[in-house]
């Protein structure tokens, strides 16, 4: 979910993929188109290296802040840097204020609308099932190890626009 | 002068059609001699022909056991004559003749033969000579076949094994007043000998020979001997496009009727039986009128000969003429096309020295173009790079506010309270309320918690970035600005350079292009000026060809035939025409009658009306109704072509015209549903006619009874019974 963060091309792609498998409103490519067009995305563009099992950072440093503030609680099992079984992120209720004070900010506010898009493309996957949805483009899979993951951004727009010159007839029909 | 003559020049000089025309008699005359066309009509008087002598010797091969072999000598297989000895692939001839030979049975058997010599002599009297027979193959057509044979020179039909026993003929004929001996040995058909005129000068007989023959010479022979003593003249005809002459084969196979062959009426063959009709009714001027027929038929040959050799000719100019025409429409068609501006030369190369060297500017300015993009994008991505750096910045200031109001509560590490009391610690005791580290006392007096472990220079940083960042954030922001500025004023810069070369290209590229252009449209003039010369050539040339075809004038069908030539023949065989038809009309009504009533009186008197027209067409009425030759029966047809040939005999002879030899054989006519009571009658009439037209009528016949009965002994062969006739 970091991943789809940091590169609106993929999340992109994911939207894109959806509308066509028709398990989201076609008005979505306009979300992705604008992912892809707006100045904003470039700001925010934050690259991730792949290692064995996909995109991958360390979250400690930054989830530390959070936790510290009291806005969200890691709980681990397993034994921490040996063998971690299993890592689980909650929402603390002062976490759950901070969002919706962070969502009013006009400039920071972005984080709030790509975190919902985020969660959409996400929807109930685990862990598991979200890293072969991202395995299956060839340009995440085929990045070597350690390396920042190429952006797929040109691909997406030529996926856009074919759908999106198939869409208006679908839609056509579909009124009637 | 001629008659003829005189008569052409009348009827030239009311020439109808292409005018009159004058010509003199002498003229005339001369024409017609050139021509071949006899001036004067022949007076036609008969020389009557006659066989007075018979005789012809030879052996026959019989076999063994034939009744006539015994006591004959046998002569073996090996030994025999090789025309006489069987051939295995040697088929007996299908013989037309009837009853040709004494002992026809064929033996193909090899083996010994009975050689069994003969001879036969008989001197036939003037009037009706009869050979009978009374069975048929007894050797009767044997003694007709011998007398043609020696007569025209052709070996008849002979029955093969006749033919091949005949060793020796000797046959005497009158002819006027002259007496010929037509004598020759025979080898199975193939005569050697000569022909003798027989003089006798005070009972001393005195022999010239007047000609001599060896196998096909035989008949060129006896046609020269014969044709000129009878006065008989050739007949030509013209088949398509060639004269064909019938001469003595033609007339001699009239002398003859044979039961088997009684188409057409008058002799053997159809096309000239009009020729022969007037040969025989003898009009004086026939002989003339053929001629003249003949000369201009020849004419009109050779004038449809020219005419398609000129059309072809003609055809084949007109088309080179019009071919000639084209060419020389085309070629000014295209000179018509060539572009008529004049060219510069000058020009045209200045033009291609400066598009030359656009080229290269243009090249140049390419390649500072690339630079300059290459450079643009990387300003471009430089500005991206600021500007991310900068909203980076500004969102990081951004999340400290966010998180600077609020207090930290746990340890991240280990989750531990950081509680009131480690709280109010850090001003007192100097420790972290977090991790409850030393914190330093400097900085803490400016209000920046950081740990005494942590190294000074970064604790100055951040002591002055505190303080600096809280007192002027005017300027603190006008160093990332005049960053997204500088490289947003150098991206506009590239991008303007790159515009200016772009446009500064597409400038020179379509100046080159003109010039280019220019340059072509020289090219082509001088492709044009050379074509235009080549061309120029060309229209010559064919003005001249054309000129050439349009004078000579076209080929006019050179007449090969002289126009006043073919007007006299043509007046020449239109006064004969008359002359013949005025002299024969009157005859033909006569003879006519006589065929009547001859055939009348050879037993078919259902058959009236005759009337035998100049064609040798025979028109008749049969029971009353209207009939023609070829539709009656064959023994009408018999009996009527024997009646003709008489009557034509008998009209030649009582007029002491006509130029038939009195000469008329006739085979076998009762084979032909002919009885004996009706042949007696034919016989008889054939005496009355002879009798009055001095005649020599030879009939051979199986009904034998009429001939002993009506002729004298001298005037018959006749074999009784069983026997052979020789």
């Amino acid at each position: 979910m970091d991943f789809w963060l940091r590169n609106p091309d993929y999340l992109a792609d994911e939207l894109v993929s959806m509308v066509e498998a028709g398990t989201a409103d076609p008005s979505y490519l306009i979300m992705a188109r604008s992912l892809l067009d707006d100045p904003e995305p470039d700001l925010r563009w934050y690259p991730m290296p792949r290692w064995f099992f996909g995109a991958y950072e360390q979250l400690d440093d930054a989830f530390s802040l959070l936790e510290t503030y009291g806005l969200a609680t890691l709980r681990r099992t397993g034994q921490p840097g040996k063998k971690s079984k299993r890592n689980q992120f909650f929402l603390t209720q002062h976490g759950a204020a901070a969002v919706a004070e962070l969502a009013k900010d006009p400039t920071l506010g972005w984080y709030h609308q790509q975190v919902k898009l985020v969660a959409l493309v996400a929807a109930d996957d685990g862990g598991q099932a979200l890293k072969d949805r991202q395995y299956r483009q060839a340009a995440y899979a085929g990045t070597e190890l350690g390396v920042d993951i190429a952006p797929i951004a040109s691909r997406v727009r030529e996926r856009l626009d074919a759908l999106s010159a198939a869409a208006p007839e679908s839609a056509a029909g579909y009124v009637e | 002068m001629s008659a003829l003559s005189a008569e052409v020049v009348n009827v030239l000089a009311k020439r109808r059609a292409g005018g009159p025309l004058s010509l003199t008699v002498d003229e005339v005359d001369k024409i017609l001699s050139e021509l071949g066309v006899p001036l004067r009509g022949t007076k036609a008087v008969p020389v009557p022909l006659r066989a007075t002598r018979i005789h012809f010797r030879g052996t026959k091969w019989l076999k063994p056991d034939h009744p006539d072999a015994a006591g004959h000598r046998l002569v073996d297989a090996a030994d025999l004559p090789e025309w006489v000895r069987p051939v295995a692939d040697k088929n007996s001839p299908a013989v037309g003749s009837v009853g040709a030979g004494a002992a026809p049975e064929v033996d193909e058997q090899p083996g010994p033969k009975a050689q069994v010599p003969f001879q036969f002599e008989w001197s036939p009297q003037p009037g009706v000579n009869g050979i009978g027979s009374g069975r048929n193959l007894r050797g009767k057509s044997t003694i007709l076949n011998v007398l043609m044979w020696s007569l025209t020179g052709r070996c008849p039909q002979f029955q093969n094994d006749v033919r091949s026993w005949i060793e020796h003929v000797e046959v005497d004929w009158q002819v006027g007043t002259e007496q010929l001996r037509v004598g020759f040995d025979a080898v199975d058909g193939v005569a050697t000998g000569q022909v003798v005129s027989v003089t006798e000068v005070d009972s001393d007989t005195r022999s010239t020979v007047i000609g001599q023959f060896i196998g096909a010479d035989f008949e060129g022979v006896m046609g020269s001997l014969m044709m000129a003593r009878l006065r008989l003249e050739n007949i030509p005809v013209w088949t398509d496009a060639t004269a064909r002459v019938h001469a003595w084969p033609a007339y001699s196979s009239s002398f003859v009727v044979r039961a088997n062959q009684l188409d057409p009426i008058v002799g053997n063959e159809q096309t000239i039986g009009v020729r022969m009709m007037q040969m025989f009714i003898g009009t004086d001027w026939a002989p003339v009128q053929a001629a003249a027929m003949t000369a201009r038929r020849g004419m009109d040959t050779a004038r449809a000969t020219a005419k398609d050799k000129a059309q072809a000719a003609g055809e084949v100019v007109e088309a080179s003429r019009s071919a000639a025409e084209k060419h020389l429409q085309d070629l000014r068609a295209k000179l018509g096309k060539l572009p008529a501006a004049t060219l510069d030369v000058q020009g045209m190369f200045d033009a291609a020295a400066r598009a030359s060297d656009l080229a290269r500017q243009i090249h140049r300015l390419e390649v500072r173009l690339i630079e300059q993009a290459s450079f643009a994008e990387t300003a471009r991505q430089q500005l991206k790079a600021v500007k991310a750096r900068v909203h980076t910045k500004y969102e990081d200031a951004l999340a400290a506010r966010f998180f600077h109001h609020m207090r930290p509560s746990v340890c991240p590490r280990c989750a531990a309270q950081v509680t009131p009391e480690r709280q109010a610690a850090e001003p007192d005791k100097h420790e972290c309320s977090v991790c409850a580290s030393e914190l330093n006392l400097e900085a803490l007096q400016s209000d920046v918690i950081v740990a005494a472990s942590v190294p000074d220079q970064l604790v100055g940083d951040l002591v002055t970035g505190t303080s600096g960042g809280n007192g002027e954030d005017g300027n603190a922001e006008e160093g990332p600005v005049d960053e997204v500025g500088a490289a947003q004023t150098a991206v506009s810069a590239a991008e303007a350079a790159v515009a200016k070369l772009t446009g500064k290209i597409a400038e020179l590229t379509r100046e080159r292009g003109e010039l280019a252009a220019r340059v072509e449209v020289g090219g082509e003039l001088l492709t044009a000026a050379s074509e235009r010369r080549t061309l120029e050539l060309d229209l010559a040339r064919a003005e001249g060809a054309l000129g050439a075809l349009t004078r000579s004038s076209d080929p006019r069908t050179v007449d090969p035939v002289d126009p006043v030539q073919l007007a006299v023949v043509e007046a020449a065989e239109q006064v004969l025409k008359k002359w013949v038809k005025n002299d024969q009309d009157p005859m033909l009504v006569q003879i006519s009658a006589d065929i009547e009533r001859l055939t009348q009186s050879f037993g078919a008197d259902n058959l009236s009306a005759f009337a035998l027209s100049g064609a040798a067409s025979m028109a008749l009425r049969e029971n009353g109704v209207k009939q023609i030759y070829s539709g009656l029966t064959a023994g009408e047809k018999l009996r009527v072509k024997i009646a003709t040939a008489i009557a034509l005999i008998r009209h030649g002879y009582v007029e002491g015209i006509g130029r038939h030899p009195g000469f008329l054989v006739l085979d076998s006519p009762s084979a032909e549903e002919m009885p004996e009571e009706d042949l007696a009658t034919m016989v008889k009439a054939l005496k009355g006619v002879a009798g009055e037209a001095e005649m020599q009528i030879f009939v051979a016949t199986r009904n034998a009874a009429p001939l002993v009965e009506l002729l004298p002994e001298a005037n018959r062969v006749v074999a009784e019974g069983n026997s052979y006739v020789w």
